[in-house]
């Protein structure tokens, strides 16, 4: 059976690994020379700000999304008589192109006059990503069973205790990946900062400036090395924490 | 025979008038029942008869629609579980995946917020009587433990709380039948090391009949009857029991003067509490052959034996009608043959 997973592999390889392959040779000034003084890029102070503009953006957008989907996922896994039509309204959203739903919601904010705000950046960010942060919560939740949530009553925990000493735990796996799912993509993000950011600059936004506006595939490369390892570095991390995160 | 010491027996639940509706359908009608304190109390019934939801009422997981539940003569029909002091045993066992073996059993403790040293104590002490060697198990994860061993940890992680009763909810069901035996034999030496009242809920018969000091059978959310194994047995007082518990011949018969005609022929019956068409229950082991009595003797042929050790169960044909029979093996019977049998008349037992 091991050929069926060979066509995969040969398209993340000729299209995925490939291309990352000869973005590392341009980063170090492929086919013209071969230098590392595009990665000169990182000390820049500019560099730094817009990174930690992205980290901050990434990191409300995930800690808004976990606190509104956690209520959701909570109600829809255990209390809901309608899992189904409850699950298709939270992934309905993906039916509608995600630069669509951006600009539907360029056309609430403008008469708010939010628009071009930092706000408007995680408010965009939350909507195009809180359904990946209720799935997963969705699916960890749901393998509850009812009667491990009594036995924790019937053991004299009150609701609250139980929610703190059973649920959350078992719910563990689901805050985990729903984490990833939104933090990565979102430290990532340019069309949402492009779009509804205005002047707010991310890795994303700079990324794309570097390629398209300036030319300098060089540096962009550069830029997009290091924002890969960044990510790979934090999720190894991360992972390797959680695993052993005790809630 | 159990030695009640010089004291009264308090009552720890009392159930009285007890309903709860899903919907229009009525799960439980009208429960009244009282289990004494230190009893093994069993609630034996077919499966949707309604007894989860009477255990999930006395621990408080569910609240019926009326009636009321009292512990200890006090009123605890509304009482949250998390106050009842009550330990409970699920069918799925609920044990919780995240947590070690000793983490599960000390669950109740901490949330009691009871000394690490007691904990520590309490935990080993209950890992102990349900057989269970901490020093290997404590540090277990669930999904190490085989199907017995989980069986253990449920029951000792409700005794660590040290209830006031102890619900356990069909906590046999998932085993082998090895393995059940065992654990049958178990719980009876638990209870009776612990002490604590046992409600046992379970659709099998046998198991109540040899863990029970009191048996209630439910059917259909009502009550049929409760009583210990032997009157449960000997003295059903519905056709729902007679023949729910063990097995039964049942007779329909109409009176026809001094006599009742039934499908086997004319019986004589002292007392038949006046009525004209009534339902004789008969167990297998009370049918007697070749007896020394002459009234109520009837011919029959054997159908067939089977040999079950001990015992053999033998169906005789009369006119037609298969009466089942249960003998010891020292009687020799073959199939084909004819046989007389009979019985005594006090262990015929009638309905209407």
């Amino acid at each position: 059976m091991r050929f069926l997973s060979l066509p995969a592999i040969a398209y993340l390889l000729v299209l995925f690994y490939l291309p990352f392959l000869i973005v590392i040779f341009y980063s170090f000034g492929f086919p013209n020379e071969f230098t590392v003084g595009n990665y000169e890029i990182v000390t820049n102070p500019i560099f730094l700000k817009v990174f930690l503009n992205s980290l901050l953006i990434a990191a409300l957008t995930t800690v808004i999304c976990l606190i509104l989907a956690y209520p959701v996922a909570y109600y829809i896994a255990l209390k809901s008589e309608k899992k189904n039509l409850l699950l298709m309204l939270v992934i309905l959203p993906f039916w509608i192109n995600f630069l669509l739903r951006t600009y539907a919601l360029m056309t609430i904010l403008s008469p708010l006059g939010m628009m071009f705000t930092f706000q408007a950046v995680i408010i965009g960010m939350v909507y195009d990503y809180l359904p990946f942060m209720i799935l997963p919560l969705y699916a960890s939740l749901e393998k509850i069973n009812r009667s491990q949530l009594e036995a924790s009553y019937a053991f004299g925990a009150t609701p609250l205790k139980t929610f703190l000493k059973v649920t959350l735990p078992l719910s563990k796996p689901g805050i985990v990946a729903g984490v990833i799912l939104v933090f990565v993509p979102s430290l990532g993000e340019f069309v949402v900062p492009a779009m509804l950011g205005g002047t707010v600059a991310t890795v994303g936004t700079l990324t794309w400036d570097l390629f398209l506006r300036y030319h300098d595939w060089w540096r962009g490369s550069a830029l997009s090395v290091i924002y890969i390892a960044i990510v790979f570095f934090s999720l190894y991390l991360y992972i390797k924490r959680a695993g052993k995160l005790e809630l | 025979m159990k030695l009640i010491p010089y004291r009264m027996v308090k009552t720890a639940v009392e159930l009285v008038n007890v309903c709860k509706k899903y919907g229009n359908f009525c799960v439980l009608t009208d429960i009244n029942l009282s289990i004494m304190e230190g009893d093994f109390f069993s609630i034996l019934g077919p499966s949707g008869s309604g007894k989860t939801t009477l255990l999930k009422i006395i621990a408080g997981l569910l609240y019926p629609d009326s009636g009321k539940v009292y512990m200890y003569d006090r009123d605890c029909t509304f009482l949250p579980p998390y106050k009842r002091n009550v330990g409970v045993v699920f069918q799925d066992l609920a044990l919780f995946p995240h947590l070690n073996v000793f983490e599960n059993v000390a669950y109740g403790l901490r949330i009691r917020k009871l000394p690490e040293k007691e904990i520590k104590e309490k935990v080993y002490e209950c890992l102990y009587t349900v057989n269970l060697d901490p020093e290997v198990f404590a540090k277990r994860k669930i999904s190490q433990l085989s199907g017995g061993q989980q069986q253990r940890v449920a029951i000792a992680r409700a005794l660590a709380i040290e209830p006031s009763i102890l619900l356990l909810d069909e906590p046999l069901g998932s085993l082998d039948l090895k393995l059940r035996q065992h654990m049958i034999s178990e719980l009876k030496r638990i209870q009776r090391k612990v002490g604590t009242t046992f409600v046992y809920v379970t659709h099998d018969q046998t198991e109540a009949l040899i863990l029970s000091d009191r048996i209630a059978v439910i059917n259909c959310g009502k009550v049929e009857q409760i009583g210990t194994p032997v009157e449960i047995y000997e003295k059903p007082k519905t056709k729902f029991v007679a023949e729910f518990i063990g097995e039964m011949n049942f007779i329909q018969a109409k009176r026809e003067g001094e006599y009742f005609l039934s499908e086997i022929g004319p019986i004589k019956l002292r007392d038949s509490n006046g009525a004209d068409k009534i339902l004789l229950a008969l167990r297998p082991e009370k049918v007697v052959i070749d007896p020394k009595n002459t009234r109520n003797v009837f011919r029959g042929r054997v159908d067939e034996v089977t040999y079950l050790g001990s015992q053999i169960s033998v169906k005789i044909n009369i006119n037609g009608f298969i009466i089942k029979s249960l003998q010891p093996s020292t009687i020799k019977v073959r199939e084909g043959e004819e046989v007389l049998l009979g019985f005594r008349e006090e262990d015929v037992l009638t309905f209407t």
